[in-house]
């Protein structure tokens, strides 16, 4: 394969990537976002963006207590 | 020796195939549920029912993230007499969602990974979709997968390519339609 060619290859991968959707993190637009569906609270909202910015790391122990007690450092 | 068994066993497997092609599971109210095999179908509505027990927030216009809380529950073991049941750690997931663009086709993927490991989707994404749609449980699930693949049929050729469409899109996650990613991205959702 020509030097030419996989130039040519990275070009339209990159005017594809371009059409694609960024790989996003959460909580983008502030006015927009978040939208909670069903049930689902902002207390709730705020403990789960607060478990995932842990990488998941807490136990069902850990998380029950912050539900029984919610705690100022996650609740906005 | 060991041929003759070998063409014996895949006889079988080719049998049972054929037999699971007049199954269906009655009790499902699945619309596609003559297209997959009953293992998936149990599974599929498994999953869909359960997708009411999760939360749902949309954090950005192609990421959602998906929990539930109440889930799972402390372990009890028998003959526990150290008490090692109460500290045995068990984590609570926080799933997110996230909606990728590959040329035309547009994928879900979650980081539970069940889609991956399975080739059926999880109850996060069933959560946001609401649907199951034909194209998004693995073509091994479909009933004539085990009677027609490889065979000399128009079938066969059919399957062979959306298995190579598949192996090509494998780490994306869930494939869905234009139609679905348009019901998705409006805001009426939810």
């Amino acid at each position: 394969m020509g030097e030419h060619t996989i130039h040519s290859i990275l070009d339209m991968f990159l005017l594809l990537m371009e059409y694609s959707f960024p790989n996003s993190e959460y909580s983008h637009d502030v006015n927009e976002f978040p939208q909670l569906f069903g049930q689902t609270t902002f207390n709730q909202y705020c403990l789960a963006i607060h478990v995932l910015d842990n990488n998941n790391m807490f136990t069902i122990r850990e998380v029950e207590e912050m539900i029984n007690k919610p705690n100022e450092e996650y609740v906005e | 020796m060991i041929t003759e068994s070998t063409d014996k066993r895949s006889d079988k497997i080719f049998h049972s195939s054929q037999r699971e092609q007049q199954f269906t599971v009655i009790s499902s109210k699945l619309t596609n549920k003559k297209l997959f095999n009953r293992n998936c179908v149990y599974m599929l509505n498994q999953m869909y029912d359960t997708r009411c027990d999760e939360n749902c927030a949309r954090v950005a216009t192609d990421a959602w993230i998906v929990w539930n809380f109440h889930k799972d529950t402390q372990p009890k073991f028998d003959n526990d007499v150290l008490g090692l049941g109460v500290v045995f750690p068990v984590f609570r997931n926080v799933y997110r969602i996230s909606l990728i663009k590959k040329n035309t086709q547009q994928f879900m993927k979650c980081d539970c990974l069940h889609y991956e490991r399975n080739g059926i989707p999880c109850q996060h994404i069933l959560l946001i979709t609401n649907k199951i749609e034909d194209n998004m449980v693995k073509i091994q699930h479909w009933k004539v997968y085990g009677t027609h693949f490889g065979d000399n049929s128009e079938i066969s050729a059919k399957l062979m390519e959306a298995r190579s469409i598949q192996q090509n899109n494998e780490s994306n996650g869930v494939p869905i339609t234009p139609a679905m990613f348009t019901k998705i991205m409006s805001p009426i959702f939810g």
